[in-house]
């Protein structure tokens, strides 16, 4: 199955598959072609859903109301303003995705339970206003009269379009779109929308911003539902209500759940089974519901990828074909000598509700130095690494950054200023795999926008290609080039950390915050992450490590500070904290005893 | 495993396509096909349809077809009163090029969506149930009917016409409280019109409520102390049951009188004891004491078929009320629709039509049928009857005003 699917994958064949699926159609009944067209419109509304659930992580119970402003939009143009049907798609998606930018607003304050309730009320608010804005709507007694194949009443440009046309313009619509996604998914900004999705705060540490992200997917989201709705007016030829309301959303998720969420051929899956299955069911006559949900049930047991688990292969998020492509690696100005300090944290202060975590911490780093950060458990080093990286906000202290203060500025633009971070407990994209995962750093490095990446052209594939050899020379420093294309997800925990380290590495920061990276390494492992710390010092940047494993910290690290309970007690080179006695007394002496914890 | 699954099911929808592409059928027949919410949340108007249309078939071909030539129930499809798959339905039905007559879905929503299409196509289309006027007359009750498409539904400008003569002669501080849908709205200003033209009255107060709304206490204070002597309602029943409780505890006794969803379960369940003495339009078919000719035959036929189901009510004697609006109705549209082809001799859309143009007083369950080129509804004023709960015994029953 997965051989076919894989198969079916290949450009060209989707494109032969495509031509055939229109060419069959047209020569079918009146009443296949229009359930034919209902399956395309599906798969736009599946689509819909994928990019903000499946991409996104954000779930929506209210695509209806989406689907619907497209839909009326597109019909009252059509109708009363005699848009020609291409500049009225155009507008319904517009008029849905301006929709989507404004919820996106309010949705991006709430999480899962509230976030579904909160699309959950858009939904039946716009339910409402087409019910009550008879003016508009037509009210509860619906919009007639739409341009529609179906009644031949359609024409564009003077061209009668039959419902065989119109099943063309859709299936050119549909599969534009879905190539569109595909490409998108497969650069940054897909890559993007899954670390949000998968965690906020390793997005942030390498200058996603979370709020910009969300909102750009709500926004393309609410337009191909838009542009769904636009398809779905002409091919009924009347609007009512009802054709909005919950079931409308539920069913959009249903399709994409089933059809296998974040994946672009599950939602040609689930927009076929769900549209075809309610016919065939009417043979169940007064049981068919039990069947249906019987079906949704049993899918979810025996495919948990939905459909696409099945027939695809997984889905990836990187442009890897384009990696042959000729193109400069980007020159990377060698660090100037500095003159002022890197790094300057004063008189930090962080107090969590009365617990004082932090209490008057000052330190310093220069360029090309690499300054290890050590303390027992809930000394506040973790507290002080987030401090910098901007994921807490200190009570009291000043964070300069090249003589910026950055204390209060947010996670994502600590880090597009240069400042990149790894968490104590590894934070990847699991089902990433290595290479994809390590691209993740190179984020905030790319310069091609949104269309760029759809439409792959070349300044976007050369910008990928220069950023995917950049990761294969950081993963060959790594020694995890053999495992490139392994999901990360299915690797051990070792790989996973030297893993995060490259992609700090790949995101060419100034300074770099470690958060116990040799913990659970073995001593190959160790090798590889001191090779690249070096590195990355010969490369003049700042490093802060936080770390309990002295002997590794020995020969690598150029001056210490010692936290105990948020306050320090030591401050200098390794050999003067050994002899140190309140060093000994705090830390030191257990040391030894305690195993490398995680 | 998953593979074991999804064969079959993929078998299943071929072997469906297949069985749509060809569809071969006995020859010789007159074929018609109908969808309807035959499953679902309002399956109580769609089954009942079907069983409608299902024993007037049995009834003509018992008596030999139509002309000799049998009926036969073609194509039935489900849409469960949902637009999408009326208008997929609706498609496969016009596809189908044998049928002869089509009967449209169970509610308005889906019939609005299908009924351009079934227009274009021309052949005769009945609409069993779905109130809404334009579906008929698009321009407006006065002007010309859509030319196929005839309508056996208890049409909202009919009610209202007959509730609002009925108030008018016997009030004269008139209240209306309505829901504020296009249905409710325009109801209301038809009971007004109505009123005006009968007693040149004007209503004390017009007030309107959003549907499912839990508390109408403020608008019913208001019509209280404007005086109303009556409360005339339009909406469903289970927002009249509202309006009923927050009417008696105001301790606003005036008299409720509503349209049918006066007489439908959810108020009575909703309202309880509260309900005697409330009115509510109707067709009237079910509530005289001796049914009409017609009446009876279905009656006698449906019990027999069916038995005294949930369609038939509580009553093993007679069916309730309701069943005028959920199966009699359907019966009667097909004996109309077998009447036109009868009498058209043949199975052109055209001349069907203009046959059943020329049907006049055809007793039916329903009605006494008369139609013609202008008017392409089946039920008029004199087929409504206006209702009352009254007390018989320890139970609460529905009768015929006699007032």
């Amino acid at each position: 199955m997965k051989t076919v699917g894989t198969f079916l994958s290949r450009p060209w064949a989707v494109l032969v598959a495509t031509v055939a699926f229109g060419a069959a159609m047209s020569l079918a009944s009146g009443a296949t072609i229009q359930v034919a067209t209902f399956f395309l419109i599906n798969v736009l509304l599946a689509h819909s859903v994928n990019l903000l659930t499946g991409f996104a992580g954000q779930i929506s119970l209210g695509h209806a109301g989406f689907f619907g402003v497209g839909a009326y939009g597109c019909a009252l143009l059509m109708r009363d303003y005699g848009v020609p049907l291409p500049l009225a798609l155009a507008a319904a998606a517009a008029l849905s995705s301006i929709v989507g930018y404004l919820l996106s607003f309010p949705a991006g304050r709430v999480r899962e339970f509230y976030l579904a309730m909160m699309t959950l009320g858009f939904g039946m608010i716009f339910y409402e206003i087409a019910k009550e804005w008879t003016s508009a709507t037509g009210g509860v007694m619906g919009l007639s009269g739409v341009p529609s194949p179906t009644l031949r009443t359609l024409s564009m440009f003077g061209v009668a379009i039959g419902p065989a046309a119109y099943l063309w313009i859709v299936l050119a619509i549909v599969a534009a779109t879905t190539a569109l996604l595909r490409n998108l998914i497969r650069s940054h900004f897909g890559r993007a929308y899954f670390a949000v999705h998968m965690s906020e705060l390793a997005a942030g540490s390498v200058g996603i911003s979370e709020a910009a992200t969300k909102r750009s997917a709500y926004t393309l989201s609410a337009a191909l539902a838009g542009l769904a709705g636009g398809c779905y007016a002409p091919l009924v030829g009347y609007l009512g209500p009802d054709s909005f309301a919950l079931t409308r959303s539920v069913e959009a998720l249903v399709m994409a759940i089933v059809g296998g969420l974040g994946s672009l051929p599950g939602q040609v899956l689930g927009a076929a089974l769900f549209t075809y299955l309610p016919e065939r069911l009417q043979a169940f006559a007064e049981y068919q519901f039990m069947a249906y949900g019987a079906i949704l049930a049993v899918s979810f047991l025996v495919l948990p990828k939905g459909l696409a688990g099945v027939f695809t292969a997984p889905p990836r998020f990187a442009k890897i074909h384009a990696a042959a492509l000729p193109s400069p690696l980007p020159v990377r100005e060698p660090l100037p000598v500095a003159d002022s300090p890197l790094l300057q944290a004063e008189k930090i202060t962080m107090n969590f509700a009365g617990l004082l975590a932090l209490d008057n911490v000052s330190l310093q780093l220069e360029r090309g130095r690499v300054l290890a950060l050590v303390g027992p458990n809930g000394s506040g080093k973790s507290t002080l690494i987030n401090v910098i990286s901007g994921v807490y906000r200190p009570t009291m202290g000043r964070v300069l950054f090249k003589g910026d203060d950055i204390a209060r500025r947010k996670a994502h633009e600590v880090s597009r200023r240069g400042i990149i971070r790894t968490f104590q407990d590894p934070r990847n994209v699991p089902h990433f795999t290595v290479r994809e995962n390590v691209l993740l750093g190179a984020h905030r490095l790319y310069r091609h926008g949104l269309w760029g990446a759809a439409s792959n052209s070349r300044i976007a594939l050369r910008e990928e290609a220069a950023f995917l050899r950049q990761v294969d020379e950081m993963l060959q420093l790594a020694g995890l080039a053999e495992l490139a294309d392994w999901v990360l997800g299915d690797l051990p925990y070792g790989t996973q950390r030297l893993a995060e380290v490259a992609r700090a590495a790949v995101s060419d920061p100034e300074l770099i915050l470690l958060d116990e990276p040799a913990a659970g390494l073995s001593e190959t492992e160790l090798e590889k992450l001191g090779v690249m710390i070096r590195q990355l010092r010969e490369r003049r940047l700042g490093i802060v490590l936080v770390e309990h494993h002295m002997d590794f910290l020995n020969d690598l690290v150029d001056g210490v500070v010692v936290l105990d309970s948020g306050k320090v007690i030591y401050r200098g080179d390794m050999e003067g904290m050994r002899r140190d006695p309140e060093v000994a007394a705090a830390y030191l002496g257990i040391a030894e005893e305690e195993p490398a914890h995680a | 495993m998953m593979r074991k699954l999804f064969a079959p099911l993929l078998g299943v929808a071929a072997a469906g396509l297949l069985a749509l592409a060809g569809a071969a059928q006995a020859q010789g027949t007159i074929k018609i096909g109908m969808t309807s919410a035959l499953t679902g949340p309002y399956n109580e108007f769609g089954e009942g349809n079907r069983r409608g249309v299902e024993l007037a078939i049995e009834k003509w071909n018992k008596a030999g077809g139509i002309n000799g030539q049998k009926i036969e129930f073609a194509m039935l499809l489900d849409d469960q009163l949902i637009p999408d798959r009326a208008v997929q339905n609706m498609r496969r039905i016009l596809d189908n090029k044998e049928l002869v007559g089509i009967i449209g879905p169970a509610g308005s929503g889906p019939t609005l969506a299908v009924i351009d299409m079934a227009v274009a196509d021309g052949r005769p289309y009945i609409n069993p149930t779905a109130q809404t006027p334009s579906i008929i007359y698009p321009q407006g009750t006065d002007k010309a009917p859509r030319k196929n498409v005839f309508s056996f539904a208890l049409q909202n400008d009919v009610e209202t016409n007959v509730l609002g003569s009925y108030v008018a002669k016997r009030f004269k501080k008139i209240g209306i409280i309505h829901e504020s849908t296009a249905y409710g709205t325009t109801a209301a200003g038809l009971i007004r019109k109505e009123i005006k033209k009968d007693a040149n009255l004007e209503p004390v107060g017009v007030e309107g409520y959003n549907q499912r709304a839990q508390d109408m206490t403020a608008q019913l204070a208001k019509l209280q102390r404007d005086g109303a002597d009556v409360v005339v309602c339009v909406g469903l029943g289970a927002d009249l049951a509202v309006i009923r409780r927050n009417m008696s505890r105001l301790n606003f006794t005036v008299p409720l009188i509503g349209t049918n969803g006066a007489l439908s379960l959810p108020y009575q369940e909703g309202a309880g004891e509260l309900v005697l003495g409330t009115k509510g339009t109707m067709v009237g078919s079910f509530g005289h004491e001796t049914l009409n000719p017609a009446a009876k035959e279905f009656a006698d036929a449906y019990r027999a078929k069916y038995g005294t189901d949930r369609w038939w009510g509580n009553d093993p004697a007679r069916p309730q009320v309701f069943l005028a609006l959920s199966g009699a109705n359907a019966y009667d549209a097909a004996n109309l629709l077998f009447e036109g082809i009868r009498r058209a001799k043949s199975n052109d859309s055209q001349k069907i039509v203009q046959a059943i143009e020329s049907i006049k007083s055809y007793q039916g369950v329903n009605a006494l049928y008369s139609f013609s080129a202008q008017r392409h509804h089946g039920i008029g004023e004199d087929g409504i009857g206006v209702f009352e709960y009254v007390k018989a015994g320890d139970k609460i029953k529905l009768t015929l005003s006699k007032d």
